[in-house]
């Protein structure tokens, strides 16, 4: 491969306006507009531009960006299996509540299980 | 050992050769049914002969992605191609499950493509890259519907088992499952190899193009790296619509005497199948961005039909949310220039 022909480095394709910039490319925002777009009625995409301008609208002074969408996996799906899991790891709080006493008897049971176990084998 | 160094060379020759004739075949075929002459059956082999005998400019921004791309690109849809059944249902190599290894093969090479549009900065390479991941997105899981549609029935996923299958069966196609997912699968290849209600691969330089914006930086044997594998990556799914659905005349194992019979086929059917994809092409228009998640709803409602479900418009998802489209500027307080009068008396 490129045997015949010569490598040149050059600039990027820049539609003949030169100055194009790291601000010319593309976000992860703008990326995955399209998906947004198209599951819109899952994400519920909303934008807020708010421009401040003297003279004409196309010349802006400030502008206040804001992009949200909604975290529907999040509020669908992991939230009740977080909710499920607090409230199972909740009720295990009682068996390891950091008392010494307890872990003894655990282990003293435990040993018991293990013993009437090799019996019957 | 020899015998599968053989049959995979002759695969690669294949893949590598036919390719470019099924391109040209359609663009000529597309010409003539729109009252032109067309550039001849022979352009993609010229066009790619030219561009790897030309010099290139690389982006000075790019990085080794970009160097990287055409190869992995390459290789990977060649790779892919030796897993599809072509002159005969036994395929050189069938790994990892068959045609899901193909399926994401692909897509290894597409990702790639993608993040070669990004890396040199350009903001049309973004463009493309954004929106071919949007259709790849749309088309996979309908294409894998479909592929598990057929898979069923066959009782295997490895291509060669399909196709065995189907030539075991010779009238399985006219099953209604078997015929939807064919429908579902040519929309698939529409989509997929970037044809005319999504993408138009006639354009450059347009702002609705797709998979060219995305290689917009790419030149010369680089280039024509992309391009290749682009015929051949078309090639490997056209011939997987034609060997899982219809193999009629395709032989069980690749041998001397089958080949030839085997290629005749093949040919005769791709060039049937390139017809249909030549009308559709001239009988529609591009569609808009937008719309082609409603085309592609449908190929995946069609490739695993629901008994008993009826859906109505309503219950669609509206494809364009509103909030997403209000102008950026409010427009209040500016209005359009006063058109100039052209008098005559204007200097120059």
């Amino acid at each position: 491969m490129g045997r015949h022909g010569r490598r040149a480095l050059g600039p990027t394709w820049d539609c003949g306006l030169p100055g194009l910039t790291a601000d010319n490319e593309y976000m992860a925002t703008g990326f995955s507009k399209p998906i947004r777009m198209i599951f819109g009625a899952l994400y519920r995409p909303r934008r807020e531009i708010q421009a401040e301008y003297e003279v004409s609208p196309y010349y802006p002074t400030a502008i206040r960006f804001e992009s949200q969408i909604e975290p529907a996996f999040e509020k669908h799906f992991y939230y009740f299996v977080e909710d499920w899991l607090l409230r199972v790891a909740g009720r295990m709080r009682s068996l390891q509540a950091g008392s010494i006493h307890a872990y003894l008897a655990y282990i003293f049971l435990t040993l018991i299980a293990l013993l009437l176990f090799g019996v019957h084998r | 050992m020899i015998a599968a160094l053989v049959k995979v060379l002759v695969q690669l020759a294949l893949l590598l050769l036919l390719a470019p004739l099924v391109s040209g075949l359609i663009t000529t075929a597309k010409a003539r049914l729109q009252m032109r002459r067309g550039p001849g059956l022979l352009q993609t082999y010229r066009e790619i002969h030219k561009l790897l005998r030309k010099d290139m400019v690389i982006p000075g921004t790019a990085s080794w992605l970009f160097r990287a791309t055409p190869y992995v690109v390459f290789l990977a849809t060649l790779l892919a191609g030796l897993m599809v059944p072509i002159v005969a249902a036994d395929t050189p190599i069938g790994l990892f499950g068959g045609v899901l290894a193909v399926v994401y093969l692909l897509g290894f090479g597409r990702s790639f493509l993608a993040v070669g549009g990004l890396d040199t900065g350009s903001s049309f390479g973004g463009l493309g890259s954004s929106r071919e991941m949007t259709i790849a997105a749309l088309a996979e899981p309908t294409l894998m519907l479909a592929v598990f549609t057929v898979a069923i029935g066959a009782g295997s996923t490895t291509l060669a088992e399909m196709a065995r299958a189907a030539i075991g069966q010779q009238w399985r196609f006219l099953a209604p499952s078997q015929m939807l997912a064919f429908a579902a699968l040519f929309l698939v290849l529409i989509a997929e190899t970037g044809r005319i209600p999504v993408d138009n691969p006639a354009t450059h330089l347009e702002l609705t193009m797709i998979h060219e914006a995305m290689i917009l930086e790419y030149s010369g044997p680089y280039l024509a790296l992309i391009e290749w594998a682009a015929s051949i990556r078309q090639l490997l799914l056209m011939t997987l619509l034609i060997n899982v659905f219809g193999p009629f005349g395709l032989p069980q194992l690749m041998s001397p005497t089958g080949f030839l019979a085997g290629l005749g086929w093949l040919v005769a059917k791709l060039a049937m199948l390139s017809g249909g994809i030549v009308l559709v092409e001239t009988a529609n228009a591009k569609m808009r961005l937008f719309r082609v998640p409603e085309r592609d709803r449908t190929a995946s409602r069609w490739s695993a039909p629901s008994p008993g479900k009826r859906t109505r418009r309503e219950d669609h998802a509206p494809l364009i949310v509103r909030d997403e489209f209000r102008p950026a500027i409010p427009r209040s307080g500016w209005s359009p220039p006063e058109p100039v009068s052209a008098s005559p008396t204007r200097p120059g």
